[in-house]
């Protein structure tokens, strides 16, 4: 069933540094965020911090006037596990670090998005399959329509474990016109989770199949796949000019449906669609 | 106001032993799960009072003498309580065998949502401990349990939230917000968190635990006692629910969150965070604040915690907050953390149907600087219509409840409940 409001994309963003990369070179001109208070979080806070920092800096100044009805939702596959380990380590030589034991929640980097940008909204994080970022952005859109809040910065970040690619992505959702706010011209149409025991991808095309009867029957639909964390790549493919599509720079190119699934059965669509010419 | 959701099915493990009905009696009758234990004294950190859940196979280890490599050990000790106390929900509920249910279609109407903090933690940190280095692989994710509960009740949609010790309620926002939008028909959701040495030197590094049993607002309380539990209802739409013929035990009628955007785990010293969530749970229920007759405290007997939650109260309830009943089952159970608000609800449906409020274990002597109307000494017999129940976490992160009589369900009798009243 479909949310009875449908929230605007007003803006999204998302980052791919290596993960020795430093988190201050990834903030954006005219940063709140000082490089000192990054170096008090940990990497997933400060890297769920740089990524908001870069979303909402695409926005009108008039986001703040609803910064207090503003929720934040993140998804994550692993969470906070590798400050976990650092924790625990600590422990085991007798050292447990009370700074490192505040970064150990997956919540975590909502409590620090949150005081970062004084948002007092709903605030949660949503962890343990691949598809996380998506999860979170459903229940956003759920939030949004039951009206608890007026706007949601939604986060995916998750860490390389080895020298390799961190990710992260921020969109920035609200029940206002996009126009009002952002530069956006997306909408979401549809999202949904699933979780199956076996065989996911049956019963993904199933869903897949029921969402698509719901997109314009005029909409040309770019349907991706991704085994990466697909928050992620639905803020790659949002952030305009796309670069990673260029396909989405065509007006006529209305719709774009995103799906992941996991190994663990999770899976989830979404489909976002033009802002305009669509209801 | 939003459409309430029906409550049909509860299930609990706890400190106070196995069942929702173990909890409710154990509370309503005083007793406290606290208890010295060694792991503390193993650990270097003193003989702390914990709240331990006595699982079946484990009984006899687990009553007195546990030791922390017990304590810690790589069972998946999260799994096995979020399944004891989830089959009792299930069962509760009337819906059918709790096992492995093959496999579901993709337009499966069961949800499950389960609240936590840090999930099923002791594989992974059994692994840590053998030295190993590596990512965590999927077994060791902090999903385990609520893809065991899935599978066995083949659920079409899991999600695990977490927002800190505020997740139970988190948990049943979200199941809420499903069966209201018509995505599922019946919801599994809940909380559930272990103890292990990782959340013990976590708490004793911040040095927020209390030398002896904990005792909420109490003007001498010290800090929090840890403990661990898991707690499930099921949820489902009325019209579901009346279809099958499902007994509605309680209504959830509201959720509300807030952020305190403040400290990374310290609360808003005025309670502003929290009492946002509470305004937006009553909003969200269509409940005034003078229609709720009992809240159901996050109480956990720290310094801020306690005198947060008193300003909270009063600013929601301006006159009634010292008139209004509260109560804090942290001095029975501990702080079982993402179990804790998931098995406050549980108790929270029992008093909607028994009319009794159990006491705030610990409390003796309470802070003269948080005049709010505690219950203390024995339980208190009063007429429930609507209760607010709150839980609040680090990063700020609140999370409030309505929970209210099965009488607001159209056409449902609840027979009985009235005569159950004690003046």
């Amino acid at each position: 069933m479909r949310p009875a409001t449908l929230p605007t994309l007003a803006a999204a963003i998302a980052l791919f540094p290596s993960n020795d990369t430093p988190l201050a070179a990834l903030l954006p001109t005219g940063a709140k965020t000082a490089t000192e208070q990054l170096a008090r979080l940990d990497r997933l806070c400060g890297l769920a911090v740089v990524g908001s920092e870069g979303c909402l800096a695409r926005l009108e100044p008039t986001w703040r006037d609803q910064a207090a009805q503003t929720a934040v939702f993140c998804g994550s596959r692993d969470g906070c596990l590798a400050t976990d380990t650092a924790f625990f380590r600590g422990v085991q030589n007798g050292e447990a670090s009370p700074r490192l034991f505040a970064y150990t929640l997956h919540s975590a980097p909502v409590g620090a998005v949150s005081i970062q940008h004084g948002l007092l909204g709903p605030g949660a994080t949503v962890i343990g399959s691949q598809v996380a970022g998506l999860q979170a952005l459903e229940e956003a859109t759920l939030l949004l329509s039951s009206g608890r809040a007026r706007a949601c910065l939604v986060l995916s970040c998750d860490l390389a474990w080895s020298p390799g690619i961190d990710a992260v992505a921020a969109l920035y959702l609200t029940s206002q016109p996009a126009s009002l706010i952002g530069y956006s011209t997306w909408k979401i149409l549809d999202i949904h989770s699933f979780f199956v025991a076996e065989q996911p991808d049956i019963a993904l095309s199933r869903a897949l199949a029921a969402l698509h009867q719901r997109v314009p029957q005029s909409a040309a639909a770019l349907a991706v796949s991704t085994s990466g964390p697909p928050l992620a790549t639905l803020a790659a493919l949002l952030d305009e000019p796309s670069t990673v599509h260029p396909q989405l720079n065509d007006p006529s190119q209305s719709c774009v449906v995103i799906t992941s699934q996991d190994a663990q059965g999770y899976a989830a669509a979404a489909v976002i669609g033009r802002d305009h010419g669509v209801s | 106001m939003t459409a309430a959701v029906a409550i049909t099915g509860l299930g609990a493990v706890s400190g106070l032993g196995l069942g929702a009905d173990a909890l409710w009696q154990g509370l309503v009758s005083g007793q406290t799960a606290l208890r010295a234990r060694v792991e503390g004294d193993a650990l270097g950190i003193g003989a702390l009072p914990l709240s331990l859940v006595p699982l079946p196979t484990e009984a006899g280890e687990l009553a007195e003498d546990l030791s922390a490599q017990v304590l810690c050990s790589p069972a998946p000790r999260a799994t096995r309580m979020s399944v004891l106390a989830a089959s009792e929900a299930w069962r509760d509920a009337g819906l059918g065998s709790f096992g492995a249910q093959g496999v579901p279609p993709a337009n499966r109407r069961i949800g499950v949502c389960l609240g936590t903090t840090h999930g099923e933690k002791a594989p992974w940190l059994a692994a840590l401990r053998r030295g190993s280095i590596a990512p965590p692989t999927d077994a060791h994710g902090p999903a385990i349990p609520a893809q065991v509960l899935a599978a066995a009740v083949g659920a079409g949609r899991v999600l695990v939230p977490v927002a800190a010790c505020a997740s139970g309620n988190v948990a049943l926002a979200a199941a809420l917000d499903w069966i209201r939008s018509g995505r599922c028909d019946v919801v599994l959701c809940g909380g559930c968190d272990a103890l292990s040495d990782f959340v013990l030197r976590g708490f004793q590094s911040l040095r927020a635990l209390s030398p002896g049993a904990c005792k909420p607002f109490d003007v001498t309380r010290s800090g929090l006692s840890l403990g661990e539990g898991a707690a499930f209802l099921v949820l489902e739409s009325p019209q579901h629910a009346q279809a099958r013929g499902a007994r509605v035990r309680a209504v959830l009628s509201g959720a509300g969150q807030s952020c305190d955007a403040n400290h990374m785990t310290g609360p808003d010293r005025e309670g502003r965070g929290a009492a946002r969530a509470m305004c937006a749970a009553l909003l969200d229920a269509g409940v005034t604040p003078a229609e709720i007759d009992f809240v159901s405290a996050h109480g956990t007997a720290t310094i801020f915690n306690d005198q947060m939650e008193g300003r909270a109260i009063a600013l929601v309830f301006a006159d009634r907050a010292a008139s209004v009943p509260v109560h804090s089952v942290k001095g029975a159970l501990g702080h079982s953390m993402g179990a804790a608000s998931a098995l406050e609800a549980v108790v929270c449906v029992r008093a909607l149907e028994e009319h009794r409020v159990p006491a705030t274990i610990g409390l003796q002597d309470p802070d003269p600087a948080i005049p709010l109307r505690l219950v203390q000494g024995s339980a208190l017999s009063l007429p429930l219509r609507h209760i607010l129940s709150t839980a609040s976490g680090f990063g700020g992160l609140n999370a409030a409840v309505v929970l209210s009589s099965a009488m607001r369900v159209p056409g449902n009798a609840a027979p009985g409940v009235t005569q159950k009243v004690q003046p």
